[in-house]
């Protein structure tokens, strides 16, 4: 019943104080503009997807009479789908690569990326509304609730109010419940904001998921600035001033939203360096040349695979040559080797993905220190793109890639006769290789990949919430109250 | 008087747990960034080096062939020593004081291969292998503490220099004595900072003395924009909590002023020049690209026969070349006209986009600081585009020494190979630094003018009045 | 209604309050004078269980304040020397705010007439309390008193910094308070004004009852040498 009271008092003091008003008109303008930047760039960099794949379909038809290996050097490209909600937080969509060329006997790493394009300005912070949800949010939510105890201390209130036989229990559940209510007037236009953008004027590649993504990022924002708001509220119970509350708050909130998310970023890339890309490359071209060895000028010796693989051939057909073979063997061992190479590329790229992920495990650890960063894991991750969403992006090019140089071996294979590298292919043929039509993958993909981050979000905010209540309560009490 | 001052600050410094807290912070991250940069300076320069190391000893054993050829030790078949195999390693060298700034350099291409069958889009060796979440926030590298932080720090340090004595009434105190009140908080505002510059100064220098040979200049120049973007803050502060009568207002004020400078002006500048001036992008470059390609690939054999008829002289072979060697050297030189116009209009737009932003810098002088000491430290986004178009000039200045001898399907003499230019990266010398960066410091220094005399006590604007 | 039995406080160490023995009965308002660190406001905080007792123990309506204080408190109205209102609401939403805290859902008029009756000026009702004096902040806090029909007053120098005309006007509302058989306990150092109100005046020095006169006994005289008696020799640094 007191909470009752102490709620709708707080209500009414927000209302009065017009500082509610003030931030949320604030907010919204700062978010309709970062949402604006972002639909914007989404839907530039769908059209030039779209573009980039009409044309590429182009040349690919308009190749001519062409020999099928010929073509798998020159290949086709993927080009990567910008999903919807990268429009709401473009999380590391910059920084991976937006193309793949889908070239036989190598995989290529995906290029393009296109924060190699935006100048040095955007190092310094990239306007998103999931930026201004992660570091703008929790300063209003300071701004909002740095007195909330510390003022009431200041101006003799909170005395007055326990005079009134209300215990600490009723007094923190009121100012929890003016908290809430404030903070969900703050929320609510927001996410309405959010959820009309996406609904309504998102020009990126659908995602099929997309309502339950967007749940996802209203829970887990909501998580965060709850655990904020306790945060501040805990702050200001220990505090003896709104002068002092508001000093700590204001350097806690540089800590745990600017500095230690970029430092969590440096110390991984310090603690496991990136991959070198020189040694990287050099490494995927000694698995081309795996199978093939060192080709010298003329002549090709076989390797070791080379000759198990003739092996195979003769054996399968049944012929003691290879040219009595009723396929021709150059054709078939192009296949081969691709396939050979196949199990080889897959365990190099997933060796570098468990590099990152190790990079991502320091990051992880400072989440103890900044739930910033694990919001930021979470909100790329719901709205699909992190690095996770990219590799799976990388993985379906892959894919794509194997059946293309497939479908162009094939034909090498059962229509070329007698001499496969003078064949050519004829102009239809050109049409019946698939195109590549992937879209975003669903978030099932990589649920357990959240899940530590989740936790990490689900202790801060009960952490928050039982330092506010003891900090709370400690300051009701009078006699230990600072 | 002065120095009591000064003694008297020294001694509320070493009771306060907060200035201890603050400056054991500035001494952990200033260091920490500067001995993180370094290692990633000797990493990229290390992998750079044995790049180099690699595509030179290929030329080795090319050139041993050759000479093998020329001196008869060895029989010639048409793939060896051709002179459509020359390549030359251009590598972008991290700039002079590169780890203090490393920016963008950890995404941008810092290796290209220049050779007659590469073309503005294969000479960059592949890249990109990094993480694309570490990426994304940019390293915590001394140049962010300097813009970003230490401002910060500096608040924190100075924002109650003298409400603090305010509220307190022992304001009146120090006033009764001989003191000023723009002495008492100048006095105070160097002795705090002064102490955390100083901790923020002996990493700087720490960090220069890690740089390579001959970068004592652009040490200077980095030191000196250090100088001017801290008193720059010194000023701002002391103009700020002279006129705020509440610590928390000046904290507000300040931090306020903080967050417009190293957040909103930035985002604005960058998202206004991403849209006023648009890049081409790099899908359109890739679809260009494809389709000279293709043409070059069809009409091949046209294209041999005219440029063979233009130059008779060039039939004559010492033994013929396959025909792919100049057919794929006539398609790639095709690709390489057919998409400069892209390339052109790349540079263009970023040239127009780079001029936006120099005017726009002075909306926040932590652009102005940022700008400034990535300049300095070689680490702007401008030095690897002038490191491409350095190594594109170089590749079509190859094109242009092989063509004749691809053409003819020759094979070239081992003078000829010496004679070749190959690629030497030319930087900015530090005179030419200190002519980008002159008017931005010059900016820096007359707004700490400006604050110093809206400060004294004379002023209609002084806080003091 | 209140009663202290060895009521005793010491800070680490430092005795602010020592042994106390004390009743208030209803309709009675007794004075504690003293110099500053006399124990005064370590009384009342004793009696509202902001503090709690080193020893003995303090009771309103004859239960134990320490082992509840929450339901002890819910017959006291406490006044201290500032009156402390949340300044974006009027007095009218203060009242309204406090009455609701103490259980009382009160119609507009019922409130309106607690700060008639308190004596706030009418036009001053809806007025944001940070433009009130600090006469009319002591008198919002009369009215929420009021409102809360409390039985029990605890005035912790409600008086001090009042001009004469409000500090009288208080002091004739407290009196009509009493009347109506309210009881209350007034920390005060102002002997004049605790002669006009209190039945009883208790003096207090260093932590102990010294002394109990009825008011009424009390001559002008006997006033001033129990100013200069007690009211300069107080200790400064108790609480």
């Amino acid at each position: 019943m007191k909470a009752g009271v102490i709620a709708a008092k707080e209500a009414l003091v927000a209302r009065r104080g017009k500082r509610l008003w003030a931030l949320s008109l604030g907010v919204i303008a700062v978010m309709v503009a970062s949402m604006a930047i972002g639909l914007n760039r989404t839907a530039t960099f769908e059209t030039e997807r779209a573009a980039a794949a009409e044309s590429d379909k182009a040349v690919w038809l308009d190749q001519g009479f062409r020999n099928p290996h010929k073509a798998a050097h020159f290949s086709r490209y993927v080009f990567k789908p910008i999903p919807t909600l990268a429009s709401f937080d473009p999380g590391a969509i910059d920084f991976g690569g937006i193309a793949v060329w889908m070239e036989a006997h190598i995989q290529n790493p995906s290029r393009f990326r296109r924060a190699e394009s935006t100048g040095d300005l955007s190092r310094f912070v990239g306007l998103s509304p999931a930026w201004v949800l992660q570091v703008i949010m929790p300063l209003i939510v300071i701004l909002l609730l740095f007195g909330a105890y510390a003022g009431e201390r200041e101006d003799g209130t909170l005395r007055q109010v326990m005079s009134y036989g209300v215990s600490p229990g009723a007094v923190f559940k009121g100012k929890l419940r003016g908290a809430s209510s404030a903070l969900l007037k703050l929320l609510l236009p927001v996410f309405a904001l959010i959820a009309i953008a996406v609904f309504v004027f998102d020009r990126g590649y659908p995602q099929e998921d997309l309502p339950v993504r967007l749940a996802g990022i209203v829970g887990i924002y909501g998580i965060y600035l709850f655990a904020f708001a306790m945060l501040t509220i805990g702050v200001s119970a220990l505090s003896p001033s709104r002068r002092s509350a508001a000093v700590s708050l204001l350097a806690i909130w540089c800590l745990v939203t600017v500095l230690l998310p970029r430092f969590a970023n440096d110390a991984a890339v310090t603690a496991t360096p990136q991959p070198d890309s020189y040694q990287t490359w050099k490494d995927l071209e000694e698995i081309k040349a795996e199978y093939w060895g060192v080709i010298p000028a003329f002549g090709i010796p076989l390797t070791d695979i080379r000759k198990r693989e003739m092996a195979r051939f003769l054996e399968k057909f049944q012929v003691a040559n290879v040219e009595d073979a009723p396929v021709p063997w150059s054709a078939w061992e192009l296949q081969a080797s691709e396939e050979y190479s196949d199990p080889l590329y897959d365990a190099y790229y997933a060796g570098l993905n468990d590099l990152y992920g190790r990079q991502e495990d320091t990051r992880f650890w400072l989440t103890a220190l900044s739930p910033t960063i694990s919001v930021m894991a979470l909100s790329s991750g719901l709205s699909g793109s992190d690095r996770l969403h990219h590799y799976d992006f990388v993985k379906s090019a892959e894919e794509h890639r194997r059946v293309v140089i497939r479908q162009l071996n094939e034909d090498l294979l059962y229509n070329s006769g007698a001499d496969p590298m003078v064949y050519e292919s004829p102009t239809s043929f050109w049409g019946e290789v698939a195109d590549y039509e992937a879209g975003p993958p669903p978030l099932t993909n990589f649920t357990g990949s959240y899940l530590p981050y989740l936790l990490v979000m689900v202790l801060w905010a009960s952490g928050a919430f039982l330092f506010a209540r003891w900090a709370a309560f400690r300051a009701a009490n009078m006699e230990t109250a600072v | 008087m002065t120095s009591a001052l000064v003694k008297l600050e020294l001694l509320r410094l070493r009771r306060s747990r907060a200035a201890w807290a603050i400056l054991a912070f500035a001494l952990f991250a200033s260091f920490y960034s500067v001995w993180s940069g370094v290692s990633w300076r000797a990493s990229h320069s290390a992998s750079l080096v044995a790049y180099e190391a690699a595509i030179e000893a290929k030329m080795d054993v090319w050139l041993e062939t050759l000479v093998a050829i020329e001196s008869g030790e060895r029989f010639a078949t048409p793939f060896d020593a051709r002179p459509s195999q020359v390549e030359f390693a251009a590598t972008h060298p991290v700039g002079p004081l590169g780890h203090l700034a490393v920016g963008s350099a950890e995404l941008l291409p810092a290796r290209a291969n220049i050779g007659p069958l590469k073309n503005q889009n294969l000479m960059v060796e592949r890249y990109g292998f990094e993480n694309p979440t570490t990426l994304t926030l940019g390293r915590f590298d001394l140049a962010f503490l300097i813009v970003v932080v230490l401002p910060l720090l500096m608040i924190a340090l100075s924002f109650d220099v003298i409400a603090a004595d305010r509220s307190r009434g022992t304001i009146n105190l120090l006033l009764a004595s001989r003191a000023s009140k723009q002495r008492v908080i100048a006095t105070r505002l160097l002795v705090r900072n002064g102490i955390l510059g100083g901790i923020v100064a002996l990493a700087v220098v720490f960090g220069i003395a890690m740089a390579p040979e001959g970068a004592a200049a652009f040490g200077l120049l980095w030191s000196l924009v250090f100088l001017a973007y801290s008193l720059f803050w010194i000023g701002l502060i002391y103009l700020v909590v002279g006129r705020t009568s509440r610590s928390e207002t000046s904290a507000a004020v300040l931090v306020s002023l903080w967050a417009l400078f190293t957040f909103a002006a930035p985002a604005l500048a960058n998202s206004a020049g991403e849209a006023l001036y648009p890049l081409p992008s790099n899908l359109d470059y890739l679809s260009d690209a494809r389709v000279a390609q293709n043409d070059a690939w069809k009409r091949r054999p046209e294209l041999t026969a005219k440029y063979l008829s233009d130059h008779p002289e060039l039939v004559a072979n010492e033994m013929e070349a396959p025909e792919f060697a100049h057919a794929y050297f006539l398609a790639n030189v095709m690709e390489i006209e057919s998409t400069a116009p892209i390339v052109a209009a790349f540079e263009d737009s970023h040239a127009r986009r780079s001029a936006f932003v120099d005017k726009l810098q002075f909306t926040s002088p932590a652009i102005v600081a940022q700008r400034a000491l990535f300049r300095i430290a070689g680490s702007d986004f401008d030095r690897t585009l002038s490191f491409l178009t350095q190594a594109r000039a170089a590749l079509t200045n190859l094109n242009d020494e092989l063509r004749p001898v691809i053409l003819a399907s020759n094979r070239m003499s081992t003078e000829d190979f010496a004679g070749l230019s190959g690629f030497e990266f030319k930087s900015n010398s530090p005179a030419a630094v200190l002519g980008q960066i002159s008017i931005p410091v010059a900016f820096l220094v007359a707004c700490l003018c400006l604050f110093v005399a809206l400060g004294r006590p004379g002023n209609r604007y002084s806080p003091f009045a | 209604m209140l009663e202290a039995r060895e009521l005793s406080k010491s800070f680490n160490g430092v005795v602010a309050l020592d042994g106390l023995n004390v009743e208030v009965q209803e309709g009675e308002i007794l004075c504690f004078l003293g110099a500053n660190g006399a124990g005064k406001t370590t009384a009342i905080n004793l009696f509202l269980g902001f503090l709690e007792p080193t020893r003995g123990e303090a009771l309103i309506k004859g239960k134990s304040v320490r082992s509840d204080p929450v339901s002890a408190r819910e017959h006291v109205a406490y006044i201290p020397e500032r009156v402390a209102l949340y300044p974006d609401l009027s007095g009218y939403e203060n009242l309204r705010f406090f009455a609701e805290l103490a259980g009382k859902r009160l119609g507009e008029s019922e409130l309106l007439e607690c700060l008639d009756t308190a004596g706030l000026p009418r036009d001053a009702n809806h007025n944001p309390a940070s433009t009130y004096s600090k006469g009319m902040q002591q008198k919002v806090g009369i009215a929420c008193a009021l409102a809360k029909s409390a039985e029990i007053l605890l005035l912790d120098e409600p008086l001090a910094g009042l001009d004469p005309k409000a500090a009288n006007e208080f002091c004739s509302l407290l009196r009509e308070m009493r009347n109506q058989g309210v009881a209350g306990l007034m920390a005060t150092h102002d002997l004049f004004r605790a002669r006009e109100v209190a039945s009883r005046i208790g003096i207090l020095r260093d932590g102990q009852l010294v002394d109990v006169i009825a008011a009424a006994d009390v001559t002008a005289a006997q006033l001033e040498t129990l100013y200069l008696e007690h009211m300069h020799e107080g200790r400064e640094d108790a609480a």
